[in-house]
């Protein structure tokens, strides 16, 4: 059975460092740099909106975070071609302030589990 | 109680969730009458064994312990990297790669896939173990062409670069240059990426996206299988069968690599997410949701796959197979919505040849087949190659069905997906690539029926003589299936030189001016599309001779440049059937003749300038 979850402090922690790391992503070399936005673009917004799909289907889950990212990404850029209003960085940001504020609403509807791991981080 | 009904419980109780840590531990110190040892045999039947069964025993049993695995995963995958170092692409011939192949190659790869049919016997053991194989086999089949060659394989890869290094040069699409811009999805996509990634063009992500789809394509597919076969050496055996047996190289960097990967995912979601033996919770309604957005990203990106997800999730339906009855429907009204007002440039021109297109089978498997069996001699072999290595597949998948279904252990929906791909030859040929495609799709399940049948031994003995075929089977596909997949790298893979000449013609040319090639050459349009024109012109050359590319070039208002190189002589040698060496008499021609100036010559690749042009570039 499939079972829904808040988002985990862990995986929100990751999305919101990964989050932080794009807003340098202009200063990186080329490499690491593709690698970041590439994957950003692709895996954040899946992790980030999706429930958790239990550990039995952690599989299941990657791919279809994976195919939301790439959907989202799909919508955004065809948007910008058909329209021929090309504005990439329009489109990274939008999807950003998806992340980051699906992020900040899922853990501060967890913010319980959130304070505990604080607590024991402490 | 028999080996396999216990390995079937285990499975069941693994899926459901893990057996409870002291279970597993008694079993092992106190194994029931019958139940299997770590070496795949029976307890109580070993001492009945002959010596024959008793030398394949301990074989397996070496081979499969840890340091066996290990020594036969390391062995094959070094000697493979190694031999692809030493193979050299100037021995691709008439056979494609297989000639420029090490002999030392196919001895590693025999070498990985014993050892995998080894861990098969303990895959129940350690699972994750067959990602390590999975991705050992990716990496000396698949990248072998690159790592050979130098360069990422297939013209129209390049020409999907050069879309979408359109899209990102202009911000718009070009409907009415390329009816593949009717469904800008994939280069969109990437033009974005790229583009947000600060690189000039798609080329670095298309270097690595055949890898990766290919990942992609396995784990979806582990996922379906999973929840099908429920055996875990099933679906792992059924990745490798898939992994060998797929020879049409779908997963070059193009728009229907993508869709096979969300055609997976569809599929996963309407079979595993929306099992009709469990009750949905909001996440299986997530799952749904994703399903939906994907298809409809899929629906702006490619012509054929929407039918395939159709149809399957159709059949699914209909049959009260999956729990999402109606999706199947919603599938249909967004690909109409796209179809009516996003791609209106493209059917107002073919509207005619799509409908005369429904509904002819005969004349659409004659597209698919016979005219594929044209050009020399080599050509042909290849094309049979691929058919035979089909036939195995298709023949191992039926007895496969079979015994299922006569052991009844037959998921009625691994029918119905193997079958459901079919329904799109009745719409139109594509091109005759629709069987192709129709088989591509169909794998999944067929590799999953083949490798049930190849590890459905219950006693000792027939265990045995099933690993034994196992082994065969895997070996005997290494050189069919390199012939099949890579027969025809003479004319699909691009060298250094056909990029550099290329690069040139691009940094020269002037918008308006026209590019000709004798044959298809993708990498000439890899930018500046919708600046420079583009004509592959071997019809003329055919029909006429030199003098008929000229009056092509001349009719061309701004000047015209004639690339040259040498996979356009394989293709009108191998494909189109000219004489071996019938180059030469054209570069003679082309060097005697006052109309055309050699600008550039690097390697085999040349480019001519008409001279008829007021300037020539410097």
């Amino acid at each position: 059975m499939l079972r829904a979850e808040r988002l985990h402090p862990a995986p929100a922690a990751a999305l919101l460092i990964a989050s932080a790391l794009m807003c340098f992503a202009d200063d990186m070399s080329s490499g690491p740099r593709a690698a970041l936005v590439v994957g950003y673009l692709l895996l954040a917004p899946g992790y980030a909106v999706l429930p958790f799909f239990g550990r039995e289907h952690w599989l299941l889950h990657a791919l279809l975070a994976l195919s939301f990212g790439m959907a989202l990404a799909v919508g955004i850029a065809t948007a910008m071609s058909e329209t021929g209003w090309w504005r990439v960085q329009v489109g990274v940001s939008a999807t950003w302030v998806l992340v980051v504020g699906a992020v900040v609403w899922r853990s501060w509807r967890n913010r319980s589990a959130v304070a505990l791991l604080v607590r024991r981080v402490r | 109680m028999t080996a396999d009904v216990l390995q079937r419980e285990a499975d069941t109780k693994v899926h459901r969730g893990r057996r409870p840590r002291w279970t597993r531990i008694q079993r092992a110190r106190n194994p029931r009458p019958g139940a299997p040892d770590a070496a795949g045999g029976n307890v109580s039947d070993r001492t009945r064994l002959g010596w024959f069964s008793r030398l394949l025993a301990g074989v397996v049993s070496a081979a499969s312990s840890g340091v066996g695995l290990g020594v036969g995963f390391g062995a094959g995958l070094t000697l493979g990297l190694l031999s692809l170092r030493v193979s050299s692409a100037q021995d691709i011939g008439d056979y494609g790669l297989i000639q420029a192949l090490d002999a030392s190659y196919f001895i590693a790869l025999g070498v990985l896939s014993l050892s995998f049919v080894a861990y098969l016997t303990r895959a129940h053991a350690m699972p994750s173990l067959g990602v390590l194989y999975l991705g050992g086999l990716i990496v000396l089949v698949d990248a072998a062409p690159l790592l050979i060659e130098g360069q990422p394989r297939f013209q129209v890869t390049y020409l999907h670069a050069g879309f979408a290094e359109a899209i990102m040069r202009s911000g718009e699409t070009f409907p009415l240059l390329d009816a593949r811009f009717s469904w800008p999805g994939f280069f969109a996509l990437f033009g974005y990426l790229s583009e947000a990634a600060g690189l000039s063009d798609t080329m670095p992500l298309a270097v690595w996206f055949p890898f990766i789809v290919k990942a992609l394509w396995l784990a979806a597919m582990w996922v379906v299988l999973r929840r099908l076969f429920h055996d875990v050496a099933v679906c792992w055996l059924a990745l490798w069968i898939f992994q060998m047996v797929e020879w049409s190289g779908q997963s070059y960097y193009s728009p229907q690599a993508l869709g096979v990967f969300v055609y997976l995912v569809c599929v996963a979601v309407l079979v595993v997410a929306m099992d009709p033996r469990e009750r949905p919770g909001p996440s299986g309604r997530a799952a749904v949701a994703v399903a939906v957005v994907s298809y409809a990203a899929l629906v702006v990106s490619h012509q054929l796959t929407p039918f395939m997800v159709i149809s399957a999730a159709g059949l699914l339906g209909v049959l009260g197979l999956t729990r999402a009855r109606s999706l199947w429907v919603l599938f249909g009204v967004v690909f109409l919505v796209w179809f009516s007002f996003g791609t209106s440039d493209y059917w107002a021109g073919h509207i005619h040849g799509l409908l005369d297109d429904a509904g002819q089978v005969s004349s659409t498997v004659e597209d698919n087949v016979s005219e594929r069996l044209a050009g020399n001699a080599a050509h042909e072999r290849v094309i049979y190659s691929r058919m035979a290595i089909s036939a195995l597949a298709a023949g191992l998948a039926g007895l496969g069905f079979l015994l299922a279904w006569r052991r009844r252990r037959l998921d009625v929906r691994v029918v119905v997906l193997a079958g459901a791909p079919v329904g799109a030859l009745l719409l139109q040929s594509y091109g005759g690539e629709g069987l192709i495609r129709v088989f591509l799709f169909m794998l999944p399940l067929l590799a999953g029926a083949a490798a049930f049948l190849l590890l459905a031994g219950r006693r000792p003995v027939t265990r045995g003589l099933a690993m034994v075929a196992t082994a065969v089977v895997l070996v005997g596909l290494i050189p069919l299936s390199m012939l099949a997949k890579y027969g025809g790298e003479s004319y699909e893979s691009v060298s250094a030189s056909e990029r550099r000449a290329a690069a040139w013609v691009h940094a020269h040319a002037r918008p308006g001016d026209m590019v000709v090639s004798i044959a298809p050459a993708g990498y000439l349009r890899e930018r500046r599309i919708g600046e420079v024109d583009y004509a592959p012109a071997l019809d003329r050359f055919q029909t006429g001779n030199l003098m008929s590319v000229r009056l092509l070039m001349a009719e061309h208002e701004g000047r015209s440049f004639l690339v040259l190189s040498q996979s356009q002589y394989a293709y009108g040698n191998q494909i189109s059937g000219l004489p071996k060496g019938w180059e030469t008499e054209l570069l003679a021609d082309l060097e005697f003749s006052d109309d055309f100036r050699l600008v550039h010559r690097d390697g085999s690749s040349r480019v001519y300038l008409l001279e008829e042009a007021d300037d020539a570039p410097s």
